[in-house]
């Protein structure tokens, strides 16, 4: 069995198209290969991957450390984005929160609409509202929202209210909001 | 020959790393198989990938269903990405346009312009205005504006106008920018 030089197979095969095939040497123990064929983009590797949101400003104003979310009074931040063409499943969709060293219980409502090119903007709602949680001094993830109906390709548009003026909102300072943070499984 | 799901090889060989090779046999036809020894990053799977880019409200204002584009007046949003290093060909930019309840005709102009990161390279200026039907209550993905010479790393900017000016916008409300959609063919 000949080795072929890379970049021979370069030349031959740049590309690989939806249906083409290959085959796969799988070691199966005892030194013993079994060869399997696929297609390329049957590739299924299940990665985990992440990925940052930026915020709309929302005219609020911005630091170094985020956009303020005052306290107070109530505020919303908004963001967007697509699902990537790589997702295969368990997206979640965070908000970042900075407290800038503050503690306290933070109220908010967290809106997460997604919608394919054809449908409503809002035609799956995973919305959580009058939320109440912890906030600790250092970078906070809040919100957990999963996307059960995701599917690769539609938008996602997203709101955090923080609701300072509420009697549940115990940190009696402006937090920071730093974005979005989406987790998901990828398919490869 | 038996075809088995791909998580099995993947249970054999959960990483690689840049340097290592591993060996492919190419199907050549009907029982007709040839090994080849190839790098990872010489895979190339030609993935259909898309992804939101987020605009920047240019002194519009948002709201939760996206940066609003008023009618009866001129109002002009933009934004930046790069190409991405997995760019293999095919590059187009879609606005994103969520009209609510309201529908007719919008008439716009995009423009896209890039260059090499560090603009060493002639600036290519792809531009296109036309009049699109917008339905009511669902996502619109309009115009896909076919990048004519985009290769890696370039940096691109976004111009979209709406032209709600112009008598020729029927739609008689304002619309909503969620962002644009660039979708392109992948090489991994």
């Amino acid at each position: 069995m000949a080795n072929v030089e890379i970049n021979e197979l370069s030349v031959e095969h740049t590309t690989l198209a939806a249906n083409d095939l290959l085959a796969v040497d799988v070691p199966i123990g005892g030194g013993e290969y079994e060869l399997r064929k696929i297609k390329g983009q049957n590739l299924k590797l299940a990665r985990s991957r992440s990925f940052h949101v930026p915020y709309y400003d929302n005219d609020q104003d911005q630091y170094l450390y985020g956009v303020e979310l005052a306290d107070g009074v109530s505020r919303q931040v908004t963001g967007a984005f697509q699902i990537p063409q790589d997702y295969q499943g368990t997206m979640k969709v965070y908000a970042i929160i900075n407290p800038a060293g503050n503690t306290g219980n933070m109220k908010y409502w967290f809106s997460v609409r997604q919608g394919g090119v054809g449908e409503a903007y809002n035609a799956h709602d995973y919305t959580i509202s009058d939320q109440v949680e912890a906030i600790a001094a250092g970078l906070n993830l809040i919100g957990e929202v999963s996307l059960a109906q995701a599917t690769a390709g539609d938008f996602v548009t997203l709101g955090l209210v923080r609701l300072g003026g509420d009697a549940a909102d115990t940190i009696n300072a402006a937090v920071y909001l730093l974005g979005f943070y989406v987790t998901y499984t990828a398919d490869n | 020959m038996t075809d088995r799901k791909f998580n099995q090889l993947v249970n054999f060989h959960t990483v690689m790393t840049d340097d290592d090779e591993f060996m492919l046999d190419a199907y050549l036809g009907p029982g007709s198989y040839e090994t080849r020894r190839m790098t990872r990053d010489n895979l190339r799977l030609s993935r259909s990938r898309k992804y939101l880019v987020p605009y920047y409200s240019n002194g519009l204002t948002q709201q939760l269903y996206g940066l609003i584009l008023l009618d009866g007046v001129e109002s002009v949003a933009r934004a930046f990405f790069t190409v991405p290093n997995d760019f293999g060909s095919g590059m187009t930019v879609s606005p994103i346009i969520n009209p609510l309840t309201a529908s007719g005709d919008l008439i716009y102009s995009i423009q896209v312009d890039y260059s090499d990161i560090a603009q060493t390279a002639a600036v290519t200026d792809d531009e296109v205005e036309q009049t699109e039907a917008i339905t009511a209550s669902q996502i619109n993905l309009i115009s896909n504006l076919a990048l004519s010479a985009p290769f890696r790393p370039s940096l691109a900017q976004i111009s979209f106008t709406r032209h709600a000016d112009d008598v020729g916008d029927t739609i008689g409300a304002s619309v909503y920018l969620l962002g644009f959609q660039i979708a392109y063919t992948a090489d991994s």
